[in-house]
């Protein structure tokens, strides 16, 4: 009897630290590595909009900005010593050390966007932002005059190339005569180069540019000119209200709140999560006022057929530069097709740097 | 009237030199937590946490000693050069070269050679690399007086974009998803740790190389030859020393240094060529060199100094949010005192009272 007793005793002791360590476990902090400053305008503040959406939920969270790819190990690290048990690293550069530190703490969440690696405690995401892209990509192709629309390459990897690619196929679905021109600036973020990109595209004959890099600057230099421009990542339009059509731009608050969710109720696990449009992670920034409503309204038609899954981006046929077939006709490509695409597709005017 | 005047020291002791860069570390110091308190941050406990996260604690250790091995090595690159007062700025574009070099050797032979082999080959290689490429700058300086400061500096962009030209084309990791890095350099390519730490073997190399080049200074004839030069160019012309071979092989062993500072981040850090992987490690040489007043010993210290301003800017950012501007305008006052102060180690303030 007493042994019974004790046993009870004993269970519903355990039973109340099991109970008292899973509600230990719930409290999530979150912490944030930037490669950029919080202030860019457009890739990190994006993701700092997604981080300041938890923070309205009342989660403990930090950030650390300007983290260079090439240093970052100790940063994440400090996060993760400082008891910061979900981690989101923001470029692709924090592949490796993310990586490695995930390993020395194995009871941390770690989530890097844009990679490919995973671990016990890690996973990857992005979003499939190819398909504002094209959205974007139409709305260029509607607007502009010289049928020349700029591009600012970032670094050429296959997100960019895929993102290029986008744009140029939207533009040429409504407008067939577009070319798209692209200028490489090596670096993610460089108002200084980007500027001067721009500039250089305008030069040449672009009348909107658009970029893959992470500044406004493109979009201040557009306004100079009196030309048009297409943000990215983030709403650019107080950079210039008369330049800026649209953008294409993330809503990380959705898919950060899903993320936490998972790590608080215990469910996560390492996945490589690639969220679409429907998903509402991605979207259109609010159209400027030159943009008729006849493009709007054939834009939002389109993105409402992608929600439903009736319009796929990468669908064939579709030509690379060289007129060779990337995919036949009615033929989609597969993920890991579009995650290591290599290839200009045709409409794009410009080199990949070898 | 009261006056002040700046007069000429005619012996500058030791003493004077280790009390000037004490009060300009001081300074910064003040300043600094002079904008800290204007930000809203209480100082003393900024500064305090630095002391027991940093000091005290077995990973703040661990990223200051990885921090202080480029700091060193491009410190006393600098500092030898200085020491006959040649200005190397091209310290950055030699310690990218030296990791060419070494990345080169790393990527072809790797497989082949044991690292016992390896990383004596790979120095080697960084230090000629780093050496040929401080040569233009030394041969242009020795036979036509060009001036350095401009013809190190700008043959650091130059490298750089070799460095992008090799990431981008013939060395790119084809499994790198197109992105401009290299493969992953071999185990034997790769500078061995410190037990379980990432304190890499860096560290004692460059400590060697400093009491090496102290040694040499303070020791060997050349040595001598190179600080009288430094003092005063006419007398040892007047001496018959060859000026110009003295030049240029400073010039090129100060690239060599650099040039190992390349070599230890590449082959210690990142085990892999990429862009950036330099933080303006040639560039902190600089202020390292000179707030050591270019003194190989002093350099171990004030390399120590820069490692921890480098890793307590993003404690700060962590603990107060504060913005990477504070820091980099931390960096900037540093820097500024720095280099205020070097008049005081020529000059002394002395005040007249002059009677009108």
């Amino acid at each position: 009897m007493k042994l019974i007793k004790l046993k009870c005793f004993l269970m519903v002791v355990s039973a109340c630290f099991c109970l008292s360590n899973v509600g230990w476990a719930k409290d999530v902090k979150v912490g944030f590595i930037y490669v950029g400053p919080v202030g860019d305008g457009g890739w990190t503040y994006a993701h700092d909009l997604g981080r300041r959406h938890l923070e309205k939920m009342g989660v403990d969270t930090k950030y650390v900005e300007s983290v260079p790819e090439t240093d970052a190990e100790r940063s994440i690290r400090n996060l993760a010593r400082k008891g910061y048990n979900l981690i989101f690293t923001t470029s692709f550069g924090y592949m490796d050390p993310t990586l490695k530190v995930a390993k020395q703490f194995p009871d941390t969440v770690f989530m890097h966007a844009t990679g490919f690696k995973k671990s016990k405690n890690m996973g990857n995401y992005f979003a499939r932002m190819y398909q504002a892209r094209y959205l974007v990509g139409m709305v260029a192709g509607a607007m502009t005059k010289t049928n020349t629309i700029g591009v600012i390459g970032s670094h050429p990897i296959p997100e960019i190339l895929r993102h290029i690619n986008a744009i140029a196929l939207g533009a040429r679905s409504v407008n067939p005569n577009a070319q798209v021109k692209v200028v490489w600036v090596n670096s993610w973020f460089d108002p200084s180069k980007e500027g001067a990109a721009a500039n250089s595209l305008m030069d040449s004959g672009a009348d909107i540019v658009t970029i893959t890099t992470d500044s406004a600057a493109a979009t201040q230099a557009a306004e100079k000119r009196g030309l048009y421009s297409i943000g990215n990542d983030s709403d650019m339009s107080i950079y210039g209200k008369k330049a800026h059509l649209t953008a294409n731009i993330y809503h990380w608050g959705v898919y950060y709140e899903h993320v936490y969710k998972q790590v608080k109720d215990g469910s996560w696990k390492p996945a490589e999560d690639w969220w679409g449009i429907e998903t509402g992670a991605i979207d259109l920034a609010p159209f400027g006022e030159m943009v008729p409503q006849s493009v709007r309204d054939m834009v939002l038609k389109k993105k409402e057929e992608m929600v439903q899954g009736k319009f796929t981006v990468f669908q064939g046929p579709i030509k690379k530069q060289d007129g060779t077939l990337a995919a036949k006709a009615g033929q989609k490509l597969t993920d890991k097709e579009m995650l290591s695409m290599s290839y200009f597709v045709e409409g794009v005017a410009g080199t990949i740097p070898k | 009237m009261i006056y002040l005047t700046l007069e000429k020291r005619l012996h500058f002791s030791p003493v004077t030199r280790i009390s000037v860069s004490l009060i300009a570390i001081a300074v910064a110091i003040l300043v600094g937590g002079i904008f800290l308190f204007a930000v809203g941050v209480n100082p003393f406990h900024a500064y305090g946490l630095v002391i027991e996260q940093i000091f005290m604690d077995y990973w703040g250790w661990q990223d200051l000693l990885v921090k202080i091995i480029p700091f060193l090595l491009t410190g006393i690159a600098v500092a030898l050069a200085a020491q006959m007062k040649l200005w190397n700025i091209g310290a950055e574009g030699q310690l990218y070269l030296g990791a060419v070099a070494a990345t080169w050797v790393a990527l072809n032979w790797g497989n082949e050679l044991s690292i016992w082999m390896m990383i004596p080959i790979m120095i080697l290689s960084a230090m000629v690399s780093g050496a040929c490429w401080a040569f233009i700058p030394g041969f242009l300086k020795a036979q036509f007086g060009v001036n350095e400061i401009i013809t190190t500096l700008l043959l650091n962009y130059v490298a750089i974009s070799w460095v992008d030209y090799l990431l981008y084309g013939p060395w790119r990791d084809p499994g790198s998803n197109n992105f401009p890095v290299t493969r992953e350099f071999p185990d034997s390519a790769q500078l061995p740790a410190f037990g379980n730490t990432s304190i890499h073997f860096g560290l004692i190399i460059g400590l060697m190389v400093i009491f090496l080049v102290y040694f040499i200074l303070e020791k060997t004839e050349v040595g001598f030859k190179v600080k009288v030069i430094g003092d005063n160019i006419y007398a040892a012309k007047y001496s018959g020393f060859n000026i110009k071979w003295i030049t240029l092989a400073i010039v090129m062993i100060s690239g060599a240094l650099a040039g190992i500072a390349g070599m230890a981040e590449v082959a210690g850090v990142h085990y892999r060529l990429k862009q950036n992987f330099s933080i303006n490690y040639g560039y902190t040489g600089i202020i390292v060199a000179w707030l050591g007043r270019n003194h190989p010993i002093a350099i171990i210290f004030t390399a120590f100094f820069l490692a921890v301003v480098f890793v307590s800017g993003e404690l700060m950012q962590l603990e107060f949010s504060l913005p990477i501007a504070m820091i980099y305008l931390f960096e900037g006052i540093i820097l500024f005192s720095v280099l205020g102060s070097e008049i005081f180690t020529e000059y002394k303030i002395k005040i007249k009272n002059v009677v009108t």
